[in-house]
Order: C-alpha cells, then sequence, then structure tokens
C-alpha cells in the first residue's frame, strides 16, 4: 500500500457471481413490507466481540447510568510545589454531585529524591447516598510526605455514579530541604 | 535560619478540560494562578458532563449476534411503505431485528440471504435511496434491499446485485466506500469481476451511478454513470464524506473534492485539494466520519476537522497519545460522529475506537462543544463495527 496507509482488509480473490436477482412485481407501495419496526425507541447500536465468551452481540451504552463496568480512574497532574522540598499532604476536600452511594479509592503519590523512589497512598472512601442530584462536600483526612504530590481517583468497576466538581488537595511545605 | 511552613491549597475544578498528553505531567496549563490544571495526564472511563468529570455509562449487550455470525455493521433506514428496518452485516450475509426479539433475543434476527461471495471483514458501507438501502463490504457487489422483498424458496436472498458495470459480459463490482451525491449512489476503492473471472482491486478508482437511478452503473448503457480512475495522483482511498453540496474523497496523502457540476455527462468536477506525494489526508480507512456541516479524520500527524469554510487540527493538547495507540491498533481503527449519546448527553461527540493487544478496545471520545478528549476503555473485547443509532422497537 502507499506509505503510511493503514488497509487491514484488502481483497482477495473471491467466489463466482451470485445468482440471478429477485424483482419486485407491481408498484412496491401496493405491497406489505418484510418483518420491520414501528421507528421507535432508537438506540446506538455497537457490534461487538466479547473476548471471554468468543462471540459477537450488538451492544448498547446505556446513558440512564454512569455506573461504567469498567474501572474509572482520573489522574491529576503532577504538583512542583516547592522544587526541593517536601509537602505534607493533611487532607483532600472533593465537592461532588449525589447520584446515589459511590465507593472510590483516592491515591496520592508522592517522589523522594533522597531514595529516588515513588511512594503512593491510598484510602477508600464511600460518598452519596441521597441520590438528589445536588452538590455535596465531603473531607478526606488524608496524610503522606514527600516532593511532587499527584492525586489520582479510582473508581471500581459497578461501584456507583461517580460525578466530581471539584478537588482540593491541602498541606504545607516542609522546612527541610529533601535535597 | 529554618524556613516557615508554607500552608497551600490546589483546587481543580470545573469545567474540567479532558486528557493533555502533549506536556509534562507537572506542566500543565493552568486555570489560573490560584488554580489547578483543568486538564490531566490520564483519564480511562470518565466522560465529561457539564464540566464535571464523571463515570462513563455501562456498556452491555442488547442482543446476541446470528450464531456463528461475525457482524460487520448495523443500520437503519425506512421503506416506501414508512416501516423501520434495523440490518445487522455480517462476514457472510444481511440480517435484519424483528420486532420479537424483546421476547426472544437469541431469535432476534432474520436472514434476508448470504452473500455468497466469500467472506469480506471490511465494515458494511450502507446508503439509503429512494426508500432502498444500497450496501456493500469490499466483495464483488453493491446489493439492493427494499424492505419489501422476501426471501423465498426459490431466490434465499431478499436483496439483489444492482452494482454490474459491463453489461455485454456481465460483470459487477463491489466497493470499500459507499456515499450518496447530486442523486447518485458513489462507490469508491472498487472491487471489479473480470473478463475470465477474478477480481481487480482498484483502490484509485470512483464510480457513480446513473442520476436517480442506482441500479445503473455501465456508461455504456446509461450515459449519466461512469467512472474515474484517480490516476493522476499517486495514492488510493481511504474514505468518502458529504459535506453540503460537495463530496470529499479522502487519499492517503491527500483530499480530493467532488463537485456535483450536471445532471448528464461528466457529472462531477474532481478538485484535489493538494496532489503531492505526502500531504494531508486519512491514512486510517473507516476513521473518516461526517455529521452535517463537519467531517473529523486522521492524518499521519494529527488529527483534523474539515468543513466547506474551516480545515483544523483538533488532535491538540492530546495528538501525541491519539497517534501512539492508533500505531498500536490490531485492526481497524472504527470511527463515527455521535449527534448525542441519549437526550440527557446532546453533546457532539467523534468516537474512535481502536482494537489493541489481548482482543480488547481502546476509545478515544472527542468533544467537539468544548473541545476536550477523554479515553474509554472495553477490556471485555473488541468493537467490530461503527456504532449507529437504529430503531429497536
Amino acid at each position: 500500500m502507499d506509505g503510511g496507509c493503514h488497509n487491514f482488509n484488502p481483497p482477495g480473490k473471491t467466489p463466482p457471481p451470485a445468482t440471478a436477482s429477485p424483482t419486485i412485481g407491481g408498484s412496491p407501495a401496493l405491497l406489505t413490507s418484510t418483518g420491520g419496526l414501528y421507528g421507535v425507541n432508537p438506540l446506538l447500536l455497537v457490534p461487538f466481540y466479547n473476548n471471554t465468551s468468543n462471540k459477537y452481540s450488538v451492544n448498547i451504552y446505556n446513558t440512564n447510568s454512569f455506573n461504567s463496568e469498567e474501572d474509572c480512574q482520573y489522574d491529576f497532574p503532577v504538583e512542583d510545589i516547592v522544587i526541593g522540598r517536601n509537602i505534607n499532604i493533611s487532607k483532600v476536600i472533593i465537592v461532588y454531585r449525589d447520584f446515589g452511594k459511590v465507593q472510590f479509592t483516592l491515591s496520592c503519590t508522592t517522589y523522594s529524591a533522597k531514595l529516588d523512589t515513588f511512594n503512593t497512598v491510598s484510602r477508600q472512601y464511600m460518598i452519596g447516598g441521597k441520590n438528589d442530584n445536588k452538590l455535596h462536600t465531603t473531607k478526606c483526612d488524608f496524610v503522606t510526605v514527600g516532593e511532587r504530590p499527584q492525586l489520582s481517583i479510582l473508581r471500581k468497576a459497578g461501584q456507583g455514579n461517580l460525578s466530581l466538581v471539584s478537588v482540593t488537595m491541602v498541606g504545607h511545605s516542609s522546612e527541610e530541604q529533601q535535597v | 535560619m529554618a524556613r516557615q511552613p508554607d500552608y497551600f491549597e490546589i483546587t481543580y475544578q470545573a469545567p474540567f478540560r479532558g486528557v493533555h498528553s502533549t506536556l509534562p505531567e507537572n506542566k500543565l496549563p493552568r486555570a489560573s494562578a490560584e488554580l489547578g490544571s483543568p486538564f490531566s495526564p490520564n483519564i480511562s472511563n470518565f466522560l465529561l458532563k457539564n464540566g464535571e468529570i464523571r463515570s462513563r455509562f455501562p456498556f452491555s449487550p442488547l442482543v446476541p449476534c446470528p450464531v456463528g455470525q461475525t457482524p460487520t455493521g448495523v443500520y437503519a433506514f425506512v421503506d416506501s411503505n414508512g416501516v423501520s428496518h434495523t440490518l445487522l452485516a455480517t462476514v457472510t450475509g444481511l440480517y435484519q431485528l424483528n420486532k420479537q426479539w424483546p421476547q426472544n433475543p437469541s431469535k432476534a434476527w432474520n436472514s434476508l440471504g448470504n452473500f455468497n461471495t466469500g467472506n469480506s471483514y471490511a465494515p458494511a458501507q450502507f446508503v439509503t435511496f429512494l426508500y432502498k438501502t444500497y450496501f456493500t463490504n469490499g466483495g464483488q457487489y453493491i446489493w439492493q434491499w427494499d424492505g419489501i422483498t422476501s426471501p423465498t424458496s426459490a431466490n434465499q436472498n431478499a436483496f439483489s446485485p444492482v452494482s454490474k458495470y459491463d453489461t455485454t459480459h456481465n460483470l459487477y463490482f463491489g466497493a470499500y466506500f459507499l456515499g450518496e451525491l447530486n442523486y447518485q449512489v458513489i462507490a469508491l476503492s472498487t472491487v471489479e469481476q473480470q473478463i475470465g473471472g477474478g477480481v481487480q482491486y482498484n483502490p484509485w478508482q470512483v464510480r457513480w451511478s446513473g442520476s436517480g437511478n442506482p441500479t445503473h452503473w455501465d456508461p455504456t448503457v446509461d450515459t449519466t454513470a461512469g467512472y474515474n480512475p484517480l490516476l493522476d495522483v499517486p495514492d488510493s482511498i481511504t474514505g468518502f464524506i458529504t459535506i453540503g453540496r460537495s463530496g470529499y474523497i479522502f487519499r492517503v496523502n491527500g483530499i480530493t473534492e467532488m463537485i456535483p457540476v450536471t445532471n448528464g455527462v461528466l457529472p462531477f468536477d474532481f478538485n484535489h485539494l493538494w496532489a503531492s506525494d505526502r500531504g494531508i489526508g486519512n491514512v486510517y480507512p473507516y476513521t473518516v466520519a461526517a455529521y452535517g456541516p463537519i467531517g473529523i479524520f486522521v492524518s499521519n500527524e494529527d488529527i483534523y476537522q474539515i468543513s466547506t469554510s474551516s480545515f483544523d487540527r483538533i488532535g491538540a493538547e492530546n495528538r501525541d497519545a491519539v497517534i501512539a495507540d492508533l500505531a498500536n491498533a490490531t485492526s481497524n481503527p472504527i470511527a463515527t460522529i455521535l449527534p448525542n449519546f441519549g437526550q440527557t448527553i446532546p453533546y457532539v461527540f467523534y468516537w474512535l475506537t481502536i482494537p489493541m493487544a489481548g482482543n480488547v478496545t481502546k476509545i478515544w471520545v472527542y468533544s467537539t462543544e468544548d473541545k476536550s478528549w477523554t479515553a474509554w476503555t472495553e477490556e471485555s473485547g473488541v468493537i467490530v463495527g461503527k456504532m449507529r443509532l437504529c430503531v429497536t422497537g
């Protein structure tokens, strides 16, 4: 193929032509349709191969729910608070929309320049339950120390509808230089 | 003297802006000096809804495919009686969804016939013209089904081949891409039967049907039908969309406008936007998608949005990650532009699915409205056809 093209299905040699074509007699408007539907309930249909059952199906996304069947992860940026100085994280404040109970894991990864290693501290939280679609606030007590903290949120598969409006990381920088 | 501890707060807040993979994870642009960056170096299975980050919708089977069949596409059309049909093309045949599927999902699909031309795993292409659907699959035919003709004991196919391009020698052709423009069905990247047997793959060929008559393709019979091998450009066709009154033929290294000029002989003017041997084109067949006035495609070095008056890069902050995933695709990446995911999510998305090692799927979702990218995964399998809005009742 031409440079850069990615055609995974080049045609091969295929068998001879099919049989003669059927014809429609008279006006099609006088004929009844073959099968068919009323034309209601449109859904986004997705042809899908399941790698466990080795079977094919037509799948849909259920847009009435945000409780995905796969793990959800959101990594926040790595923060250079003060270069070369340890950071103490004391709490994380989360504003969320309550779509019912949801369980998630909050993690903070920091870097140790002395040891040249990364350290991750994780805690599991359960929030929500009112299912009122309103904004609520939760405070996650959290203690970790290190340089360049990075928050991460993981909601495991099917653990609830998680909707985050803001996440605030609170802490202070250490007196000691790390390096 | 010891330094005093410095208190700090960093707030990440809505509106979030999606994945940013083109800068280091500690240098992502901030919304302001006080706020953290609204971008993320990594997102998996979250979507942006009203600027919030929200876990995505669950994905689950609606109905199984016919036993032993590999699907290549879904489609829906309305016939001349006003009856809707939801179709499933497989590697070997065509099926339609029956009304009783909720009661008996294992028998949801009625066969409309077999292609009888060997297996083609290329994604099926459909267009509707005057209440009839025309479809092809990279095999030797374009077929037509009117929604009325039934399979019979004498002829098990409700659909029939219509793409005879050489009446004298009774030769047919199929195609990899199909569209409609100027009252004519357009077939591109053709597979043509040859005198004496066998087929020839013409990845540069554009054919159009007779004006108002998609069952006539032989220009010696209907002079408004015709063909144009794009031999003056060095590459092959990888997609086709229509925006407004113009067709856009995507090549590996370029784009050719196909502009209707008449309904008679030579009905189109072909205008290569560029014909260089290296240039912006669509490198992955089936990643071209259109919605109303816009089209989106993937080039070698970015993702582009095209309209009649603009041509924009949209890979933006996330180009590197999308291009890297595409490079690791194990089969055809497939894209669709969705007008919405449902009435509660009325946003236009470009939805790019990439089959990855281990028979899993990576999905990049681009919102044309807030110009953000998020990533989804399907660890349970591979998406094998374009997502389509189809009636189910």
